[in-house]
């Protein structure tokens, strides 16, 4: 009888046991919760795909191509996700790389080579970047951040080839920070474009982009931006610990980062701006701030964010000081219009009448004849209804926007007068203060300021001109105790920073500025050379 | 953190608020009253005293320690004996936050006479301890604010009034000094509100050599602007006038321009209550150091219902209202300036055994 002998086992079933060992290690870890940050790249590329296949089961957009490698024909793999990869540059240049380059003759000369890894990465590919990777973790987060991944057979390590692509929109003027004179480009949804609009306007290799990924799903790309040497380093330090502390599952903007990385998350004021233009972004940089970046945004977080910088826009710096610190002026008497605007009036009608010229009483006593209200309700009637017309004409589609905020704000105003809900005076009063928070250029600043303003008009209702200054002195106390990355909130009127104070409520000429803000930055701030006064020639004088 | 929070700009500006928003509101009437024309006077005469008694007990002070007044008198007494010393002045501290409290209601009261009281005791309270737990950084900034805007209303005053004044109301003087002693007591209590509180913000200053020569010139400049006003207010009104008007200064406001008294209230009501949050914040202080507790936070609560129900019951009494004058007389003769002598003697002592051992 002869012993039966033990058949070696076929292909397909070295494949089918090579797969079952895989789904066992898969089905380990999910059900043992198996730490898979560990899990290293098999050599056998029929596991590593199996593994792969599996993770990605359901998903459509997974894609695998196959295929043999130089004149040994040895098996790769190129895996990928379809739609935020180059599928163009994969096909052009990969794949031609990798399929028909590889039986180049002249390569056959550079078999010396101990590890095809290595002669891949040396004489193949072309691309500036390519990453080996040994962990499939990393292959995994880098197939999802737009990455293609070359598995061989017979190595435990994958090369990672970043080309990721997106739609993005072109750069074009941002219009929520439009200006007369300046630069017309904006951020895009793009981080590395966003990235290279700065770095276009600080030529110098000071400018540092600290990169990572937040969101254990999102895996959203974030990056830290400052100027070395310029910012201080324990604010850096600060702003990288705040951002690296952050657990969370999904950034699809940078206000998410923003309100996990604030000081004060009660304070009604926002503590970090942001903005979409990149010469906002570099000034702010070299004044020693340091900025967030989020991939898929245009909006860029930039922090220490201090009150004074709410009530200043990029243009002031492109136009002459005397115009800039008027408007500047003039942004401020807004916000406290905006803040105080129907309180005032509430009071001063309420409880205060001797502060009103006769003439002017007599007519809004006229005006207010036959309103039903006492004149809280009617200011907030009013501003209620501003309110909607606001958010309306924000949320319909701009056409529409526009037709609703012209219909609610002549066509109701004016029926609200007829019917006599409300006084002419108070339309002026609420439309006034409507313009005054639009003056206002940060866009989270003036919600603040919205806010706030319904509770001031309580107040003022209850105790006149008292119940204004409590709110006043509470807002004040707030604003003064508020520090925003150890930054006071109020720097630099407090405390008082002179040299600072030159690019505050107003502008002095640029020649004047000498040096960046103290409060930001101790050592290196000086920011103009002395002596660059601008004069004529000399001899140009007609007299002499 | 540091401890050295009040820079020297703001120990200036402390020592001006102190003076200013007090006297501003409920002195020259009685001062007008007790020194008639020779009011003015009676300013430069108590804030010159103040001035030599500042100056030797915070030198003295800083010379002995860097510590807190509660820890300087029970390393000078003793632990049982400091402690003691210390309860009538910590007492004093708790009645002058609400004799400042109700400064600043009766003001309220009188310009806006159909608002309750109640509700602004409270408004006070809160906005004082608010400002308290804030913590004195956050304090001295916003007084900041207070002063500037305070500063701005004085001159306002004056330049819009400049075209009433009648030097001729000042003449004659005459120096009856029983006269002016007697019109500079109320002042001198207030002026003796700056070597205590400096004393017991002393670990708190940046540069005390610096802080003592600052505060100093915040007395001076707090006599040189009262002084004007006191003067401003004679020419305008002249001494009789000035002396039977409740809040001569705002009663000036309302001369000029329309609606200008209810902007000066506005500013001094601000400057009155900010000082409120500065004098919670000095009780509370000496409370937690005399009972050496961690933090003073938790007392802003108790500390709060406990001056607002006391004063405003103990205001109440009329009685007491029309006695003013000799309870502050008191308080200057019996307890503050005993109690400087007393700690000018301690330090002396003291210093002298620390430096001539």
């Amino acid at each position: 009888m002869s012993k039966k002998m033990k058949r070696p086992l076929t292909i397909e079933e070295k494949k089918r046991k090579d797969e079952e060992e895989v789904l066992e290690r898969l089905e380990e870890k999910y059900l043992n919760d198996i730490d898979i940050n560990n899990l290293k790249v098999y050599s056998s590329l029929e596991k590593n795909l199996v593994y792969l296949e599996a993770l990605f089961s359901k998903a459509s957009d997974f894609n695998t191509r196959k295929f043999k490698l130089g004149d040994e024909e040895v098996k790769a793999t190129l895996v990928y996700v379809q739609g935020i990869v180059n599928k163009g540059f994969i096909n052009d240049t990969i794949l031609r790389e990798l399929m028909i380059v590889s039986r180049n003759q002249d390569l056959k000369l550079s078999r010396s080579y101990s590890n095809l890894i290595d002669l891949i990465e040396d004489r193949l590919l072309t691309m500036g970047t390519i990453e080996r990777r040994d962990e499939f973790t990393t292959i995994i987060d880098d197939m999802l951040c737009g990455h293609a991944v070359l598995l061989i057979d017979g190595y435990d390590e994958a090369i990672s080839i970043p080309i990721p692509t997106r739609e993005v929109r072109n750069v074009a003027e941002p219009e929520t920070e439009s200006v007369v004179r300046g630069p017309r480009e904006g951020f895009v949804e793009s981080i590395d474009i966003n990235l290279s609009l700065v770095r276009g306007r600080i030529k110098t290799p000071d400018l540092k982009f600290e990169s990572f990924r937040l969101g254990r799903v999102s895996k959203t790309d974030i990056t830290v931006a400052y100027i070395e040497g310029i910012a201080p380093q324990d604010l850096i330090d600060e702003v990288l610990n705040r951002v690296k502390r952050i657990d969370i599952d999904i950034v699809n903007e940078s206000g998410i980062i923003e309100q996990l990385i604030e000081d004060d998350p009660f304070s009604p004021f926002p503590q970090i701006s942001n903005t979409e233009r990149p010469d906002g972004v570099a000034s702010s940089l070299n004044e020693g701030r340091v900025s967030i970046f989020v991939d898929g945004t245009p909006f860029v977080l930039v922090m220490p964010s201090v009150f004074v910088h709410f009530l200043q826009a990029n243009e002031d710096y492109y136009q002459r000081f005397f115009f800039s610190s008027f408007v500047r002026m003039l942004r401020f008497v807004a916000f406290l219009v905006a803040l105080l605007g129907p309180s005032v009036y509430i009071a001063i009608t309420t409880f205060h009448q001797e502060m009103i010229p006769t003439k002017l009483l007599l007519s809004i006593v006229a005006s207010r004849a036959g309103v039903p209200f006492p004149a809280l309700v009617e200011a907030l009637i009013m501003e209620i209804a501003f309110e909607f017309l606001r958010e309306a004409g924000i949320r319909l589609p701009k056409t529409v926007g526009q037709a609703v905020s012209i219909v609610g704000a002549l066509v109701v105003g004016e029926a609200a007068v007829q019917a006599g809900l409300v006084s002419q005076a108070m339309v002026i009063v609420v439309a006034l203060t409507g313009i005054a928070s639009f003056m206002i250029p940060a866009y989270s600043f003036a919600l603040g300021v919205r806010l706030i303003r319904f509770g001031v008009m309580f107040l003022a209702a209850s105790w006149g001109m008292f119940g204004i200054t409590f709110a006043v002195l509470a807002l004040l106390i707030h604003l003064c105790s508020l520090r925003t990355f150890g930054v006071p909130y109020l720097s630099p009127i407090t405390p008082v920073d002179w040299e600072a104070l030159k690019d505050s409520f107003i502008k002095v000429p640029e020649w004047f500025k000498n040096s960046r803000p103290s409060y930001l930055v101790k050592d290196d701030n000086q920011r103009i050379a002395s002596n660059v006064k601008p004069s004529p020639a000399k001899g140009d004088d007609e007299d002499e | 953190m540091s401890t050295k929070k009040i820079s020297n700009k703001q120990a200036f500006l402390l020592s001006l608020n102190v003076i200013l928003t007090t006297i501003i509101l409920l002195v020259p009437s009685e001062m007008i009253m007790s020194a008639g024309r020779a009011a003015w006077i009676s300013i430069i005469f108590a804030s010159l005293l103040i001035l030599a008694i500042h100056y030797i007990v915070f030198k003295l002070s800083c010379q002995f320690s860097n510590q807190s007044l509660v820890q300087d008198c029970i390393d000078i007494f003793g632990k049982i004996l400091g402690r003691l010393i210390l309860i009538p002045f910590i007492m004093l501290n708790i009645e002058l936050t609400i004799l400042i409290i109700y400064e600043s209601v009766g003001f309220v009261e009188f310009v806006m006479p159909t608002k309750g009281a109640m509700g602004i005791w409270i408004a006070n309270a809160l906005i004082a301890g608010y400002l308290s737990y804030k913590g004195i950084e956050t304090i001295m900034r916003v007084n900041g604010f207070g002063i500037f805007i305070m500063l701005f209303s004085i001159f306002i005053i004056i330049s819009t009034n400049y075209d009433l004044i009648d030097f001729a109301r000042l003449q004659p003087i005459v120096l009856d000094f029983k006269q002016i002693a007697r019109g500079s007591l109320l002042p001198l209590h207030w002026f003796l509100i700056i070597p205590n509180l400096f004393l017991v913000y002393k670990p708190f200053f940046k540069d005390k050599a610096k802080v003592l020569k600052i505060s100093l010139l915040g007395n001076l400049t707090s006599m040189v602007i009262i002084s004007v006003l006191l003067a401003t207010t004679i020419t305008i009104f002249g001494s009789q006038l000035g002396s039977i008007i409740e809040y001569p200064f705002y009663t000036l406001s309302t001369l000029s321009i329309t609606g200008l008294d209810v902007t000066v209230f506005v500013a001094w009501i601000m400057a009155t209550m900010i000082k409120v949050g500065f004098y919670y914040f000095t009780s509370l202080y000496l409370i937690k150091e005399w009972f050496k507790l961690s933090s003073y936070r938790s007392l802003i609560l108790p500390f709060m219902i406990f001056t607002v129900s006391l004063g405003y019951f103990q205001t109440d009494i009329h009685y007491l209202k029309t006695l003013f004058i000799y309870i502050i007389t008191i308080f200057i003769f019996v307890l503050e300036v005993p109690f400087l002598l007393l700690l000018i003697g301690a330090y002396l002592f003291k210093n002298n055994v620390k430096f001539n051992p």
